[in-house]
């Protein structure tokens, strides 16, 4: 593969920090910045400016019972939370994980800036690290990556409307190659899959791939 | 590694009255601690204290008010759901939300045609014409960085001010700038990074000043 400089990274960094780079170029810098001090300043420091720009944006009133909707659908989503936790057939095991994950995602990126880096990166807390799977712009699921038991693991949840497929997951670590590490269906949109990661295996991005090799989605994991 | 925000251990129910001082007198974090526990006095708190950023977040970018609506309403459920992870070392809670309405605004309208924006007004909308007095909206988010910002934006020539609002404000695409400007690509990549550093460099000298 190609290396992707940090020239490149430089003229990509406002983009990223801004929030409107597209994914691949959004996944190149942030792979980049990992191991780039220099890179990662710079999207660090674009970031705080970025996050300045946004604040501001002068307030806008909502329309009339904004606020009581708001709290009424916040409400709905917390039932929604505790019905999913009762859902038959999800063992105690598989709810544990999936809460973890649900649990860690979407603010902290990977340390490398403001807020605006919390968009579609990962977070890593207590040897839990996840991500947003991500096609396209679109958050289409999440890996989760579990460092702190005996012998860590990977999980898949992905919710895309596509026809009942069988998928894998491929990881890879920084520098690595691409390795399979499972398959699994999905099944009325929803697939859900883990697994313990082969020994000495760290991973830092994924991939979800069908299986005549196209990549339907992708996610980064960070370091906190 | 995140700080998180500890929160209470019990919601207080409705109708249980609270002591202490009344919640629109919390801090942020408090707030923000309390809607993570679905304490429904302080979620209904924290949404009244930053719907209309959120909001007014989301309609700089989708530019219709039924689908801001949409995006705010989003915006407070995923800030609720990820609440812990809020780290108050890198940025205020009002930063925090600002930041999630316009990560999904930005999603939002990725997926909807191009609206029109006139870069002009948007940027008279945050940076004021020349000599503009400020609104009272807009003074109460006034700080020094964003008094700083403000003159900064006003000070870049006027291709690289449009350039930086459609995309740091519009949430345009670099490929969209181009587009509303008529400009090639290049150009509009080139104006958005330029600006972005020379924000940087008078962010900096203002803050070195009030050192």
């Amino acid at each position: 593969m190609r290396e992707f400089s940090c020239t490149e990274c430089v003229d990509l960094c406002a983009e990223v920090a801004l929030g409107i780079a597209d994914a691949k170029e959004r996944a190149d810098v942030l792979v980049h910045v990992e191991h780039c001090p220099a890179c990662r300043s710079e999207l660090r420091t674009l970031g705080d400016v970025a996050d300045a720009l946004v604040e501001l944006v002068p307030p806008v009133v909502p329309p009339k019972g904004f606020e009581a909707r708001a709290v009424s659908a916040l409400a709905g989503a917390a039932q929604s939370h505790g019905a999913a936790a009762r859902r038959p057939g999800w063992s105690e095991h598989r709810l544990r994980r999936v809460f973890a994950a649900a649990a860690v995602v979407v603010a902290a990126a990977i340390g490398v800036g403001g807020w605006a880096l919390g968009q579609s990166t990962s977070t890593t807390t207590g040897g839990v690290a996840t991500a947003q799977l991500r096609s396209g712009h679109d958050v289409v699921g999440e890996l989760t990556v579990v460092t702190s038991g005996e012998r860590p693991w990977v999980s898949m949840a992905v919710h895309m409307k596509l026809g009942a497929s069988v998928v894998r997951c491929e990881v890879r670590s920084t520098h690595g190659p691409w390795k399979a590490v499972g398959t699994f269906k999905i099944v009325g949109g929803y697939g859900y899959w883990a697994a313990p990661l082969p020994w000495g295996l760290s991973v830092r991005s994924a991939e979800l791939v069908t299986g005549s090799g196209r990549v339907l989605a992708s996610a980064i994991v960070g370091t906190a | 590694m995140t700080t998180a925000i500890r929160a209470p251990s019990r919601a207080v129910p409705y109708g249980v009255r609270r002591i202490g001082p009344p919640v629109d007198e919390l801090p942020d974090e408090a707030l923000l601690a309390g809607y993570e526990a679905r304490d429904p006095e302080l979620a209904a708190a924290f949404v009244r204290r930053f719907q209309g950023k959120v909001f007014g977040i989301a309609m700089s970018i989708v530019r219709d008010r039924r689908a801001a609506e949409d995006v705010a309403q989003t915006a407070f459920e995923r800030a609720w759901k990820h609440a812990r992870t809020y780290d108050p070392r890198r940025g205020s809670v009002s930063s925090w939300m600002g930041i999630i309405a316009r990560n999904l605004a930005i999603d939002a309208v990725r997926v909807r045609p191009l609206v029109p924006v006139d870069a002009s007004a948007l940027l008279d909308s945050v940076a004021g014409g020349p000599g503009a007095p400020i609104g009272p909206e807009q003074a109460a988010v006034d700080g020094e960085a964003a008094d700083a910002l403000r003159a900064a934006l006003r000070r870049l020539p006027p291709d690289q001010a449009r350039a930086i609002v459609l995309a740091g404000i519009g949430g345009l695409s670099a490929s969209q700038v181009a587009s509303a400007e008529s400009i090639p690509l290049g150009t509009a990549k080139t104006r958005i990074r330029t600006a972005m550093i020379r924000l940087r460099a008078n962010l900096d000298e203002a803050r070195a000043e009030h050192a």
